[in-house]
């Protein structure tokens, strides 16, 4: 492990124990924090405690949004956990993906399991395991489940379905503003 | 609404319902001509069309296929399963070919590697039905109907194209009503053309040509028919054609004259699964080219990073385009043309998964928190025919009837890449002449313009049909979609389509009554 790799780890350190009233206030690219509930996943039916973790922390570095709360990336991986109990060759794929992930991160980031490594750490895990069926399996549930949920929309600003508005004809279609006079 | 008999050998049989076949069944109930349509999906109303993404499954056709080359080897095209075809899922751009494009072996000469052809017919011979086309589905720009107004994504290509020094753009030729025609509204900007137009502003088959052809008497539409195999007489004339209905259960349903319009991959599917003691080979296909040919068109697109918000999934999708580079102009560096024509990112979770496929990370993630402010544009140009790329029967799977499923190989000629690569980097100066902070350029989606797999050609040496659609080796049997395309022309192919189908339904109203077939 370089020094940079502990350097990073300490200062993700101090940022994590500033506590999520710290993390709030500076949520990604000005956008308000969208109020969630810290994740538990102690309730899951295929995977365990420790498998939760893992796959929370690996959907959270696939779309690192500061302004969402735990329980979105939770949401996820309560999808592939339910996924994975129904599907035996899904929940083998899983396993053997999150071993991998902690080996990886036990064996160049000093012993540490790859929930408590840094996003630099953590990213440089991902690339590893980019292109396996696992990274494939996270990557669509992540997509999916983060951009597919109505509350990041409205932060992103996608507006849904438009039809039981009457559409944008009078809803600022062409409101732009910025564009140089023609 | 009519009801023909199995045995009623006096019907044309039509299979499929979409822009060619469609078009070419009301055209022909118009003229008294007895109809059967054969549709292998479901008939949907207005009020199943919805604003969202469960719109997918609802209308695309999902039957396993293969790709291979550049295509996704799961999905390697997106185009329709549901009556209308793939006329509900269109972004409805409507342009007319440019003369040269129907000379294009004359126009850009030998290109290696290359199986280029000139058209049997000419732009004079079509413009008539050009113009019967742009009337019967209310192009925006012709008949002295207005253009749609600009949406924010077409302001930002306007502003983009006028900086870099085109001349030639405006919000396109769209078969989108921009008022109040033929007893469908005028377009709200709803801004899911693609996924179907819940208001039915938009020209689909399914709700003009087909209710008025059932309104005739003499046309009979049958959904959840999936054509299996065409039949012959020993004469070599086709007699009918097999089945499945809804239930799997099969039927022969006669016939006297039969139009294969399934699109460019179930086309020519079919007719090599018809292959007999007669026509070992496959049907029409004396000269080795059904199934060859294929062209996606060139495409790819682009995303750009604005300074300021452009919300693109607000109004029409495809109603802005700079037709500049659709010219031919061999200094470029490539044979052919392409058109520069707006697209939207399709929403959430479209634009992280569309803008850079399998992107992530933390600079990719600020990227789509700045989707309010993504522009988007859709390269569409003319990729050059190759025999390699074509349309086989898959060695290794079948579908539920027992039917080789088709495998679809496409690479990419040297010409297409040069196009692209071109086309990307004018893209990105018009998006940087604005202050864009990034600009994603990214390769085709899974194919929605599928063409040229049964072509016509003048000599039946080197395609299938001639220009009528008519094949070569049998009298009485039509290719009716795009598969016929000699060559992909850089526009948009359904008005083509259509004005290709509207002249076959006159032609075989003609050898009908002639008793040539």
């Amino acid at each position: 492990m370089s020094n940079e790799d502990l350097e990073l780890r300490r200062r993700e350190f101090l940022k994590i124990a500033g506590g999520s009233a710290f993390m709030s206030l500076v949520a990604g690219a000005g956008f308000t924090a969208l109020p969630g509930t810290a994740w538990s996943a102690h309730h899951l039916k295929a995977l365990s405690e420790d498998e939760g973790k893992t796959l929370l922390a690996f959907a959270r570095t696939l779309f690192p949004h500061d302004f969402l709360a735990d329980s979105y990336y939770g949401n996820v991986v309560n999808a592939v956990d339910e996924k994975a109990a129904a599907d035996a060759a899904l929940r083998q794929q899983i396993t053997e993906g999150v071993a991998r992930v902690e080996r990886l991160s036990k064996k160049n980031f000093g012993d540490q399991s790859f929930h408590q490594l840094g996003e630099k750490a953590r990213t440089r895990v991902v690339k590893t395991v980019e292109g396996t069926p696992f990274f494939s399996t996270m990557y669509g549930e992540t997509l999916g489940g983060i951009y597919g949920h109505p509350d990041v929309w409205k932060v992103l600003g996608f507006e849904g379905s438009s039809v039981e508005h009457g559409g944008y004809l009078e809803r600022g279609f062409d409101d732009i503003s910025w564009l140089p006079k023609e | 609404m009519a009801q023909f008999d199995l045995n009623d050998d006096s019907v044309v049989v039509i299979i499929g319902s979409g822009a060619g076949g469609g078009t070419l069944g009301n055209e022909l109930a118009q003229k008294g001509v007895k109809v059967v349509c054969l549709e292998a999906g479901k008939r949907l109303t207005l009020a199943d069309i919805t604003n969202g993404g469960e719109m997918f499954a609802k209308i695309s056709w999902l039957d396993p296929r293969e790709g291979s080359g550049d295509l996704d080897p799961n999905f390697p095209a997106w185009i329709c399963k549901t009556v209308g075809g793939t006329t509900v899922h269109w972004a409805a751009a409507s342009l007319r070919f440019q003369p040269h494009e129907f000379k294009a072996l004359t126009t850009y000469g030998r290109v290696q590697g290359a199986n280029l052809d000139d058209w049997p017919i000419s732009y004079e011979d079509l413009a008539p039905y050009y113009d019967l086309a742009e009337d019967k589905m209310g192009v925006t720009g012709t008949n002295g109907i207005p253009r749609l107004p600009g949406n924010n994504n077409y302001h930002v290509l306007a502003a983009g194209a006028k900086k870099v020094g085109y001349t030639d753009y405006h919000t396109g030729n769209m078969a989108i009503n921009s008022r109040v025609r033929d007893g469908r509204p005028a377009c709200r900007q709803l801004g899911f053309c693609m996924s179907g137009c819940a208001i039915g502003a938009k020209w689909s088959t399914l709700y003009t040509e087909v209710p008025k052809a059932e309104a005739t008497g003499n046309y009979e539409l049958r959904p959840e028919s999936m054509v299996i195999r065409i039949n012959h007489d020993a004469s070599g004339k086709v007699t009918g054609v097999v089945y499945a209905d809804a239930d799997g259960v099969m039927h022969e349903q006669k016939a006297r004259v039969v139009c294969v319009a399934g699109n460019s991959i179930e086309s020519p599917r079919l007719l090599l699964n018809s292959a007999s003691s007669m026509y070992p080979d496959g049907l029409a296909n004396s000269s080795g080219q059904v199934g060859r040919n294929y062209m996606p068109h060139l495409t790819g697109a682009v995303y750009a990073v604005m300074p300021g918000e452009v919300n693109l999934h607000r109004g029409t999708q495809m109603a802005g385009i700079i037709r500049d580079e659709s010219r031919y102009d061999a200094k470029r560096g490539f044979a052919a043309g392409y058109e520069l024509e707006t697209l939207p990112a399709f929403g959430l979770p479209g634009y992280p998964a569309y803008a850079k496929p399998g992107g992530w990370g933390r600079e990719y993630a600020r990227d789509i928190e700045a989707y309010r402010n993504v522009a988007g544009l859709w390269i569409v140009g003319e990729d050059m025919p190759q025999e390699i790329n074509r349309v086989t029967l898959s060695s290794k799977q079948k579908d539920r009837f027992g039917m080789p499923v088709a495998h679809v190989h496409k690479q990419d000629h040297p010409n297409d890449k040069a196009m692209r690569e071109h086309a990307w980097k004018q893209s990105t100066a018009l998006y940087e002449s604005l202050g864009a902070r990034k600009v994603y350029t990214r390769m085709p989606f899974s194919s929605t313009h599928n063409l040229g797999t049964n072509r016509q050609s003048s000599d039946a040496s080197s395609g299938v049909c001639n220009g009528f659609g008519q094949t070569h080796d049998i009298a009485n049997l039509f290719i009716s979609d795009g598969s016929q395309f000699t060559t992909s022309a850089a526009e948009n192919p359904t008005l083509t389509i259509v004005a290709l189908a509207i002249r076959q339904a006159e032609y075989i109203a003609g050898e009908m009554s002639r008793r040539s077939i």
